[in-house]
Formats: C-alpha cells, structure tokens, sequence
C-alpha cells in the first residue's frame, strides 16, 4: 500500500504492507528513536506523536496514519542544539538506559503544547503510557516540569 | 507486522463499511490497541471505521451521545462528561490506560472486546449505557451478555438524563497504578425521599466481562440505605458469577476483592447522592 503521511514535517510517502506497524515503518526509514519493546502496546518505549497526541507505533497500523502529521524525536534537536526538553533531560540527570526517553519526550512536548502549565499530576499522567525500569520516574518528572516552566518563561 | 492482512480499506460512508465487512474474514478496526496486540487471527481485511463521522461526543435532550470512535482521551479531557456521574466514566477511562494508549482506544471498541483492562465499559455499564449499532439498539447489558452481531457497526453509545440526587461511584483495586483490575465497580443510584431508585451495580474484570450484579441492585432498590443493607448488597454481589482466575489473582481473593470494591462504591456512591 502506499501511505500518504508527514513524518517530522516532511510529506512522505511510505509504501507498506496493509498489515505493517507503524513502529515497523518508521525504523525502516532509519528513525531508530523509535524503540522495539513489547509489540503489545503496554511498555511505551515505541511511542510517537500522531497528530500531536501521543500514539503506541507497535500497535498502530502503517495505514492508520494515511493523512495523518507523524512525530518522532528527530525532530527535534539534534547533539549541537538540544530542544529545552532533551536539555532539561540531561541536566536533571533523567536519561540512564535512554530506551524509554524518546517516547517520554515526545509526550511531554505533547503535553506542554496543549497544557503549558502542567502540574506534578499533568506531567505524571502525561508519562504514564511509558515504562521506565531505570529512573524510578522522578528525574523525569522533575525534567519535565523544569522544561515547560522554561518554555513558558520564553513565551510569556 | 500482521503478515495474514492482506487488505486496508478506510470508507467513507456507513453503507460502504458494511459492504466492505460482508465477507467472511473481516474485522473492524478503530483504534486498533486490541486487534493490532492480539494479531487480528483469521482475518484477511480489515475495515477502517474513523473516517465515517463518529468521533464526537455530543449532547441532545439531555442525553450525552459519545461516537463508537470517541477515544478514552476525549473521554478523560471532557468536561461534559466530567460532571456527569460525578465523574466516573472519565475516571474508568484513565483508570483503564496510560497516555499512550487512551489517544487510540475508543469507547466503541472497548465496549466490542470488553476486555478487563477496558474499565470504562465496567462505567458505561452503571451508566445505563444504550448502544446504537447499524442492526439497532440494545442495552449494554444485554450486548455483552448477547455478544456482538455479525456484520454489524456500533456506532455509538447513549448516556441517559439523571434526575437530581443521583450519587455515582467507580473503585478500582489493583495491584499498582495503571495495572489490569483486580475487580473493580461502579455504580450509579437515586436518593428520594430516604429510599434508593434507578440502583444499578456493574462489576468488571470478575466475570469474563463486565456485568451487572441484579443481586446486590435488588436487595437495595426501593430500599433505604442502611449499613446492613449495604453489606447485604455487597456480599451478594458475586453470587452467580463464574469468578475469573488470573496472574493477579485466584478466585477466592478476587471474589473478596469484589465485594470490597463493591461495598465501598455503594459507600461513595450514597454519599454523594446525599450532597
């Protein structure tokens, strides 16, 4: 099949079998921050955004995102120029294995975007699709309330 | 990768889906966080129904109507729905997921596969819930008792009109946070006059789907709220059930659990209605 989509703001076209993940579809394009963990949807370490809300790509279908905006955490910033929530990752010491960091990012830029305030209980419920074995979820948390009170500073 | 899939289809209108779902190998898929897990065995096509329309939640005569597509994030972040029934159904639905899979699971699947992680349907349930599918109406009680017709599309649930003091309740018991239930309840009851109306008891992930328990609604409908009655209506609330046995629980302990969870929903439920 061939799959209308945007991945990280570029029209793609992504030619894919009708039973295909979308997991499967993005690391063959070489978007490897899309981890391969559970394939059942329940660890989180393969989430992405679809359309700016969070999405489980093991248990997406390709096809599913036909006209759909897909996000993974290439687009954000790279080693030179971090994004303030990459950054805010690194400072609060929140990245130990990094499996489970790409699919954590990208549902709190999803939260921020649309809740830029988010308290302690936003920012924990915002994480919860996605299993972390190493941190013990605190430094993430902590790093992603100290982004989104960043960001907020340099928007307000 | 689902190798057996061999077609996609996405249509545009109700009357093409049933086409498209008139063979004899396909399925439906919405969100796809149940059929995408469990590997859509024995099905060669699947029917994609988000595009037909059915993704809003909206309010007419009183009654709130939630499309077979709405996701259990929609769900959570609704307001509407957050002062209806004191919450409960937006409550079941966070219960029931993490972030990631609440944007993909919709309530219309939920309510088809009726699995115990899906603690909304266990809500919906309280709720009195109406489903509307192509074939026609039925009670949610009576589709999960039923089973779903073949060839058919939910297309949407219906939330019935309340009167005031109406007391709601949802009380999950499980191992941690974000887990598959142990048991959970939920229920929804009228207080007039001192005496309990409209009782309704719904118990999930105990039997292999969520069910109301007629036992424990009886012994309090019609009836005022006393302390004995609630316990009677409690340790009834099984009575009847094949109890599910799983990794989280074995029978004995989950049909214990049950009637806690029970109890302190009728508790919760009381009181509010009380307010």
């Amino acid at each position: 099949m061939k799959i209308q989509t945007t991945i990280n703001g570029k029209q793609t076209t992504l030619e894919a079998a009708p039973g295909e993940t979308l997991m499967e579809s993005l690391r063959s394009q070489a978007l490897f921050s899309v981890k391969h963990g559970c394939e059942t949807g329940d660890c989180g370490a393969c989430g992405v955004l679809v359309d700016g809300l969070p999405r489980a790509s093991c248990v997406t279908l390709t096809a599913q995102v036909e006209g759909r905006a897909v996000r993974t955490l290439e687009s954000l910033g790279g080693p030179d120029d971090l994004h303030p929530l990459q950054q805010a990752f690194v400072d609060k010491g929140a990245v130990q294995c990094g499996y489970c960091t790409p699919a954590m990012i990208l549902a709190a830029l999803s939260l921020i975007d649309r809740n830029p305030e988010p308290t302690v209980e936003d920012v924990k419920d915002a994480l919860s699709g996605t299993l972390c074995r190493c941190t013990g979820y605190v430094k993430p948390v902590e790093a992603v309330l100290a982004a989104a009170r960043q960001l907020h500073e340099t928007h307000a | 990768m689902l190798d057996h899939i061999q077609s996609y289809v996405r249509p545009a209108s109700v009357e093409e889906a049933l086409a498209a779902l008139s063979g004899e190998r396909t399925a439906i898929i919405a969100g796809g966080t149940d059929l995408v897990a469990d590997g859509a065995r024995g099905v060669d096509t699947l029917v994609d129904i988000t595009a037909l329309g059915l993704g809003d939640i909206q309010e007419a005569g009183g009654e709130i109507r939630l499309g077979a597509c709405v996701t259990l994030h929609q769900v959570a972040e609704s307001a509407r729905i957050a002062s209806y029934l004191n919450g409960i159904i937006g409550e079941a639905a966070r219960a029931s997921t993490g972030s990631l899979l609440r944007c993909a699971a919709t309530v219309g699947g939920n309510v088809v596969t009726a699995t115990p992680r899906w603690d909304v349907v266990t809500a919906l349930l309280a709720a009195d819930a109406t489903v509307t599918l192509t074939s026609g109406e039925t009670s949610l009680a009576d589709l999960l008792s039923d089973g779903f017709p073949k060839g058919a599309i939910l297309t949407g649930l219906r939330l019935p009109a309340t009167p005031a003091g109406t007391g709601s309740s949802f009380h999950k018991i499980a191992i941690n946070a974000l887990d598959v239930g142990i048991a959970t309840a939920a229920v929804r009851l009228t207080l007039d006059a001192g005496r309990l109306y409209g009782v309704r008891v719904a118990l999930g992930c105990v039997a292999e789907k969520p069910v109301r328990v007629r036992h424990a609604e009886d012994v309090l409908e019609g009836y005022e709220p006393t302390p004995s009655r609630i316990q009677e209506a409690a340790e009834n609330a099984t009575q009847g059930l094949t109890i599910r046995e799983d990794v989280r629980a074995a029978a004995d302990y989950r049909d214990a659990m049950a009637r806690v969870a029970v109890r302190r929903a009728l508790e919760e439920a009381i009181g509010r209605a009380t307010r």
